[in-house]
């Protein structure tokens, strides 16, 4: 007997894509795309067509594991009555000596964007006020900057792309990171679209690009003053959209004008004839939209450099209108009840005050690993979900020393990764195929039930599972500890929390969304209505003045080589690089160098090379291209972490926005220097 | 000559290098990990101070005289009535002529079974009025099944050869490219006369 069943790859990805899975005797033999997802089309990804190998992978662990002494490797089968029990008492345990939680640590992310994962904060906000990890290393520079623009981050839906007549894609890769936009991306092409790149790698999509534009890494912001300069200058503007619904302008303006276009061209490389024909590009082509990706965000000035982006689509009035806007990414289809995160610690429980007579949670910023240990009271306890911060936050050398500083690490993910390494406990989760969940796409805004399509292999469990039967083994040891509702079943969590969406989705139970294909209904075009939700109403331009911020982008150091971390086709940041066939596929991990950088220093392709800094070093294969520039090294994100952690020269350097939003600066992966030598 | 050959039509101009082709045919035809009927290559050059960058996805071209099934010892090879060429396992005692033998490399021994294997065409899908997997899997359509006897009324701006590609049509391979079309490019450090450096490896 064949069963199929609809699931969706519940992956940190635009694509959320839906996934037939066929199952025979309990056993899943076959996983292919869903035609009926107006998205994909029924395609999938090369990682997606991978998943049964994540699904039965060998290094899988499917039992709870005690490891004798942090980073030995002297790992102990246990059971998962022992395992919640010695956490629980250890909860038990600090609560009792400190009076209040503040030193039990939460680090969770996006390992999977299934609704259910929200049980994990859930659950931690009912047994205590503690410290919770909070920010995005993604998107947290870029949220605050369209947030301080616009009000909100809202976005056209993908098939928007088509009645553009200007398509550009800046700090962006969708060929390798969302190749099912790029099938729109072409069918705009062909209806007469041109499409520009801006990109300081000729990267797969530049290399399909109408207009490629190279760009010094970091510059963005002052390449986008330059272009809003020459649409000033020479009236390429909608004066109306400024004048009606803008607010800063005048400043704005006086900035532009003490620009010096020479100064613009010295910085970001691109010569002023070429940032002139760019702006007149931008200037006469309407509608024009700008798909902003995580490149400009991930340097010191991103934040800057995404307002000043988003500007000049201000200026040319190409916001509220069809084929304009921005993609970037918004949360309006996450409007989610908020079941899991709204529930309250118990009674009497004490955090940090809130100013207003209450209690709240401690904040410590992402990837800010350094900080738990000179923390009061100091972090005695972390929990790490759907999260590998020793291959993803910077500095991995810093996150392995905080980690083996803390007295209990407990780690709850598939299979030992580099961070499990350093836990006291290994909790095994299962995979998405294993239960019911919920997946809503930030991109496309589909919403699809996951269904379960086999059993948990072995004794993984889901991770709602995981933090359900904890509350209920607390309780029983120490009564009243934890608030969680341990009697509601995933259904009734799942239900309870889609509701809001129901209406938006045209459904009266998430479970019609098996078979079909829904979206949650957002406006066709953002900002239509122009009214934008800052506090003046009006689109704020960016006022900051220019001149000084065009010097401060200039770098100076021991180190002559920008690393520049890049996203490959094969893994999803630290995820799917165990794969035999991803390691096949993309060969084993190199650095990339420029023929001419190669030359300088000896090296020719496949010559092994350190690449070294202040942090580290890590040794790795060279591979020549022209398509890197020669004061750019690039090394693909989270491919052959064996042997090679890449964040171990990664530095941790604070962009210049991210708190408002996400509660903590977002983190420049783009700004490490780094030289090179064979070895 | 038979009267339609099935063959497969490539367009650079759409290729992302995104590799679903390879993992939607490794799946859809449960290989083993790391054994590909598919490949996708990079292919780098310079054109003036331009760098042209493009994507190659290939598998068997099932050739109109398939050099295979010429050298095949134990005649494993078939040419079927639309063109496809077929391996048949029972009959193949793993010498690795054809690997050989193939201006494309395209059978291989999978270390598994010991027996080559090559792409099929998805001849049992065709058979069902439905695609092959890697045609399927393409986000972009930038991979197409065709036939190539009525190729002209289909796409008539095709090539046979792109740069980079192995020049060799003795065994006329039944692929088809659409030509490569490249954009502008405004490079901060442009590639100079006396710079040679092809095909690296990104």
């Amino acid at each position: 007997m064949e069963f199929i069943y609809n699931n969706i790859c519940s992956s940190d990805c635009r694509s959320s894509c839906r996934i037939k899975t066929k199952v025979q005797k309990g056993r899943i033999i076959s996983i292919q795309g869903d035609p009926i997802d107006e998205f994909t089309l029924g395609s999938l990804c090369a990682k997606g067509y991978a998943h049964l190998q994540r699904i039965y992978a060998p290094d899988r662990i499917t039992y709870p594991m005690k490891q004798m002494g942090k980073g030995t490797g002297n790992w102990v089968r246990i059971s998962w009555e022992q395992a919640l029990r010695e956490i629980a008492q250890k909860l038990i345990e600090i609560r009792a000596k400190h009076k209040t939680l503040l030193p039990v640590c939460l680090n969770k992310y996006l390992g999977t964007m299934g609704l259910l994962s929200r049980s994990i904060d859930g659950f931690f906000n009912s047994i205590g006020y503690i410290t919770l990890m909070t920010g995005s290393p993604c998107v947290a520079t870029g949220v605050d900057a369209l947030t301080l623009s616009f009000g909100a981050c809202k976005k056209p839906p993908p098939e928007d792309m088509l009645n553009a007549g200007l398509i550009v894609i800046w700090g962006c890769n969708p060929a390798w990171t969302t190749p099912h936009q790029m099938r729109l991306v072409f069918d705009a092409r062909e209806k007469g679209a041109t499409v520009v790149v801006i990109d300081p790698v000729l990267t797969a999509t530049a290399a399909r690009s109408d207009l490629y534009v190279q760009i010094k890494p970091g510059t963005d912001w002052a390449l986008a003053r330059g272009i809003a300069k020459i649409l000033v200058e020479e009236n390429l503007m909608d004066q109306q959209f400024v004048a009606e619904n803008t607010n800063g302008w005048e400043s704005c303006k006086n900035s532009l004008e003490q620009l010096n276009l020479d100064e613009v061209a010295s910085a970001t490389e691109v010569p002023v004839a070429e940032i002139k024909k760019l702006a007149h590009l931008i200037g006469n082509t309407k509608p024009m939209t700008i798909w902003l990706g995580a490149g400009v965000q991930h340097t010191s000035m991103g934040g800057q450099g995404f307002r000043a982006i988003a500007d000049l689509a201000a200026i040319t009035g190409n916001i509220g209108i069809p084929g304009g806007n921005i993609h970037y990414g918004t949360f309006d289809s996450w409007g989610f009840a908020g079941e899991f995160t709204s529930l309250e610690p118990p009674d009497g429980s004490k955090g940090i005050p809130d100013g207003e007579g209450h209690y709240q949670h401690r904040q410590v910023g992402t990837g800010r690993f350094a900080e738990l240990k000179t923390m009061d009271p100091p972090i005695d306890f972390l929990w790490v979900a759907s999260h590998n911060p020793v291959a993803q936050a910077p500095d991995s050398n810093a996150v392995k020393q905080a980690l083996a500083s803390i007295e209990t690490v407990v780690v709850a993910d598939l299979s030992l990764t580099s961070t499990a390494r350093y836990a006291d406990y290994f909790l095994p989760v299962a995979s998405h195929y294993e239960y019911e969940d919920i997946v809503v796409s930030y991109w496309d805004y589909g919403a699809a039930v996951n269904q379960k399509a086999i059993e948990p292999l072995g004794e993984s469990k889901s991770d709602f599972e995981i933090m359900r039967e904890l509350a209920v083994v607390l309780n029983k040891l120490a009564p009243g500890f934890s608030t969680f509702p341990t009697d509601r079943d995933a259904t009734q969590w799942l239900d309870l929390e889609m509701k809001p969406l129901y209406p938006k989705l045209g459904i009266t139970h998430y479970r019609e969304l098996i078979n079909q294909y829904r979206r949650v209904d957002l406006p066709r075009v953002p900002w239509q209505d122009r009214e934008f939700l800052t506090p003046s109403g009006k689109y704020e331009f960016l006022t900051a003045p220019c001149t000084p911020l065009i010097h401060a982008s200039e770098e100076v150091g021991d180190y002559p080589f920008r690393l520049l971390p890049i996203r490959s086709f094969a893994t999803l940041n630290s995820q799917y690089r165990n794969f035999v066939s991803m390691e096949e596929l993309s060969g084993r991990s190199k650095v990339l160098v420029n023929p001419k950088t190669a030359l300088s220093k000896g090296i020719e392709e496949g010559t092994r090379v350190k690449v070294y800094n202040q942090l580290g070093e890590i040794v790795l294969p060279a591979g020549l291209s022209n398509c890197i520039p020669p004061d750019i090294v690039s090394v693909y994100i989270g491919c052959d972490a064996k042997e090679v952690e890449l964040n171990s020269i990664i530095a941790l350097i604070d962009t210049d926005l991210g708190q408002l939003c996400s509660g903590a600066k977002g983190l420049a992966f783009n700004n490490t220097f780094v030289n090179l030598v064979r070895v | 000559m038979p009267r339609t050959q099935k063959g497969f039509l490539f367009d650079p101009n759409r290729c992302l290098g995104c590799r679903a082709c390879i993992m939607a045919c490794a799946a859809g035809k449960d290989l083993p990990p790391g054994i590909y009927l598919r490949h996708v290559t990079r292919q780098e050059f310079r054109k003036g101070t331009q760098i042209i960058q493009y994507y190659l996805s290939t598998s068997c071209n099932h050739c109109v005289n398939p050099e295979c099934l010429r050298l095949c010892p134990e005649q494993a090879f078939r040419k079927r009535r639309d063109g496809i060429v077929l391996h048949d396992l029972s009959k193949c005692n793993g010498c690795g002529d054809c690997t050989r033998s193939c201006p494309f490399e395209a059978p291989i021994v999978n270390p598994t079974t010991g027996k080559a294997i090559k792409c099929d065409f998805c001849y049992d899908k065709l058979d069902e009025g439905e695609i092959p997997f890697c045609v399927a899997a393409c986000p972009v359509q930038a991979l197409r099944q065709i036939d190539i006897w009525h190729l002209k009324s289909q796409a008539p701006d095709t090539v046979k050869r792109l740069h980079g590609i192995i020049t060799l049509q003795i065994t006329r391979p039944s692929i088809r490219y659409h030509a490569l079309k490249s954009g502008k490019q405004i490079l901060r450090d442009p590639v100079r006369k006396g710079d040679e450096y092809e095909n690296g490896n990104l």
